[in-house]
């Protein structure tokens, strides 16, 4: 007969809910954007460009680096592609202003961003062709009519696709992180699916609360460059201290999933410990090259704070130039991972 | 760490300065304006000369003019009725040939691809073809119809609006991309109505009247 | 009449007269080979891949009303033949007379929506009233 006595038994926890950190998060970050956004539109505007700009790029080239294979392989073509769009479509759309209001244009305003709209469409396009040809489950036979047809729409208003692009852009990080929760935390998918619904209903809050709220006070240059950038030349019955709210609330949300959400579940490990990233694997050097490359990204944020102190205005312009570069470097990626 | 973040967000929220700035996606120019009523006023205690354009004067007018009150909502319009959309410098040159040949290559391509997909000619098919039309006429419909959103009351601006006239002509307005100055130019007969130095006093001061509709006869194109 | 969306409005209400004409002239014309499912099929895309073109390219480029009326309607059939051809043409049995009398029913598809527009036009008023129209509304772009 044994001796040893049962172990008493250890009074269990109440099991926490999968993703209750993750709804948490959400929550707060939703809940703080809304009143924030809603209350004092242009001066949180201000100070999420300023805190997570530049900290949000690098954790986005942080974590697509984690993400890409380290060599390219058979998808050559596709990558070689996406970087031709990337850097084409910026270096197009900065200069294009510039050529415009040049003699030597023979394009008005509308026609230069339908065109360069159009490019971009079937840029994007082509990229979803060819991921449908590299994956036999993906059928993009459904992207060209789809592409011609937001083309059609595009050349009839150019701006509208414009403003669709400034306001849908935020909400890529979403669908990038629920790619990853797929990927990486399965079990927190449907409370994330769940928590989705809280943005219409933010938006919602926002759209009672102002939608016909007088304007925003100041006209200032830089609350006017926040109201222009939100698109009140072109939602011009609409409130712009709604729009300036809605489009900050947007921006907030997409800062908050790429600077604290998808670190803390699509990196799990410290930002600086390579070993996570493929390509850091292949060799010394390209361990170093992409020490360097981080570190040149780092300095960039630092570099973007600094002139933020120095000439908000100024900086906020070129910031958002050039931030075109990481919004269609999302693009090829999100592709990627669907 | 907390101490920082906190004085971050304090330099953030302090970055309320008035700063140079363009918007990214700048917006097109209102198209130039014909005979529109200037005048000249002045204000002995003025510390400095100000010009004041209301931004009736450049909003470009969007989308059809609003309708009377009682009037039903506008059925398929036939000819003869003016529309302000035809000024509209939100759209390209050229805009409905690409629309053509974009939708053109959008239905052959959903055609092929619907083909493919789902067998010769299915009825799953046909009815993706129906829906898709339907949306495309039920979306010219709207566009057609839909009067443009109620403009909303904009607090009067705080001007008054008592000050002697020194002149009043009627101008042709026009907006260029450019830094200042902004530039008032007469002509020789104002120039000298101006010299004359009459002062017109003005008349009993009015509430401010509730935003006007976009003007109904279309505004002559831009020029430059 | 100078409004896009009254024109697509306009575009899409003829639309609708078009296929109503071709989709029952090719569900009596085209070969033994199709199902009753891919003629309807037919009835409807081939016309809404061209018609976009004969609607809203077409005038831009060709001011002459005859000129564009032979543009259009030599446009529309070799295209819906075309498009006909790729999307059915290997339907078996895949004979030459199969063919011949596919692409004859939707000549004459076209001839006849042509030919009905422009009669419900008389009916309606002044059958080049549409063309000015067109015209008007695409010279102002």
């Amino acid at each position: 007969m044994s001796t040893v006595a049962a172990p008493m038994p250890v009074p269990s926890r109440p099991a926490v809910p999968q993703g209750a950190t993750l709804a948490g998060a959400m929550i707060g970050l939703a809940t703080l954007a809304t009143v924030l956004a809603g209350w004092i539109p242009v001066e949180f505007s201000i100070a999420t460009v300023f805190l997570f700009a530049g900290p949000h790029n690098w954790f986005e080239a942080r974590y697509i680096l984690g993400r890409l294979p380290a060599r390219a392989g058979k998808l050559f073509g596709f990558f070689a592609l996406s970087f031709a769009g990337i850097v084409g479509l910026t270096l197009s759309f900065a200069l294009l202003p510039s050529y415009l209001n040049s003699a030597a244009s023979i394009l008005d305003y509308a026609t230069g961003y339908a065109i360069w709209n159009t490019a971009f469409i079937l840029w994007i396009a082509t990229l979803v062709q060819m991921r449908g040809n590299t994956n036999p489950r993906f059928d993009a036979g459904w992207v060209w009519p789809a592409a011609f047809l937001i083309v059609a729409g595009n050349w009839l208003q150019p701006y509208a696709f414009s403003m669709a692009v400034v306001y849908l852009h935020p909400c890529m990080a979403l669908v990038i992180l629920d790619r990853e929760l797929k990927k990486s935390r399965p079990g927190w998918r449907p409370a994330y699916h769940g928590l989705l619904l809280l943005l219409p209903i933010c938006i919602a809050i926002l759209w009672f609360r102002l939608h016909d709220a007088p304007p925003l006070p100041g006209d200032d240059t830089l609350t006017s460059a926040i109201a222009m950038h939100a698109g009140d030349w072109f939602f011009s019955g609409m409130s712009n201290h709604f729009l300036v709210a809605l489009h900050t609330f947007l921006e907030m949300v997409h800062y908050g999933v790429w600077v604290l959400v998808i670190p803390l579940i699509g990196i799990r490990t410290l930002p600086w410990k390579l070993h996570t990233i493929p390509a850091a694997r292949r060799s010394a050097n390209w361990r170093r090259g992409v020490a360097l490359f981080l570190l040149i990204g780092l300095s960039i944020v630092l570099l973007l704070w600094t002139c933020f102190l120095l000439d908000y205005g100024t900086t906020r312009r070129i910031y958002f130039l050039a931030a075109l570069l990481h919004v269609l470097a999302e693009i090829p990626f999100l592709l990627r991972v669907i | 760490m907390s101490f920082r973040f906190a004085l971050l967000l304090v330099i953030g929220f302090g970055l309320a300065l008035s700063r140079d700035a363009r918007a990214d996606i700048p917006p097109p120019l209102p198209p130039a304006k014909h005979a529109v009523t200037v005048k000249i006023e002045v204000d002995e205690n003025a510390k400095g000369p100000k010009l004041i354009i209301p931004n009736q004067v450049f909003m470009p007018p969007r989308g059809r003019p609003l309708p009377p009150r009682n009037a039903p909502k506008s059925e398929l319009n036939q000819q003869g009725e003016t529309d302000t959309i035809t000024e509209d410098s939100t759209q390209p040159k050229n805009s409905l040939l690409v629309v053509g040949l974009a939708l053109a290559l959008s239905m052959a391509f959903g055609g092929m691809w619907l083909l493919k997909r789902n067998g010769k000619g299915s009825m799953r098919s046909f009815g993706v073809l129906i829906a898709v039309g339907a949306g495309l006429t039920i979306g010219a419909a709207v566009w057609a119809n839909a009067p443009p959103p109620p403009l909303r009351e904009r607090p009067a601006p705080n001007i008054p609006v008592s000050y002697p006239t020194a002149l009043e002509v009627k101008a042709d307005v026009e907006f260029i991309y450019g830094a200042e100055p902004v530039r008032l130019i007469l002509d020789k007969e104002s120039y000298e109505k101006l010299k004359k130095g009459e002062l017109k006093m003005p008349e009993k001061a009015t509430p401010n009247p509730a935003p006007a509709n976009p003007p109904l006869k279309p505004a002559p194109a831009p020029t430059g | 009449m100078n409004n896009p969306g009254h024109y697509l409005l306009l575009m899409s209400f003829w639309y609708v007269v078009t296929i109503a004409i071709e989709t029952a002239i090719l569900v009596v014309g085209l070969s033994r080979r199709h199902s009753l499912r891919n003629r309807l099929f037919a009835g409807a895309w081939l016309t809404a891949c061209t018609y976009p073109v004969v609607w809203l390219v077409l005038p831009r480029l060709i001011s002459d009303y005859t000129l564009y009326l032979t543009a259009a309607e030599t446009f529309a059939p070799v295209a819906e033949c075309l498009l006909f051809w790729l999307a059915f043409g290997k339907t078996e049995p895949r004979t030459r007379s199969a063919l011949i009398r596919d692409m004859t029913a939707i000549v004459i598809a076209n001839l006849a929506s042509f030919g009905g527009g422009w009669l419900l036009q008389k009916w309606i008023g002044d059958g080049t009233i549409w063309w000015e129209w067109l015209r008007e509304f695409n010279t102002l772009k």
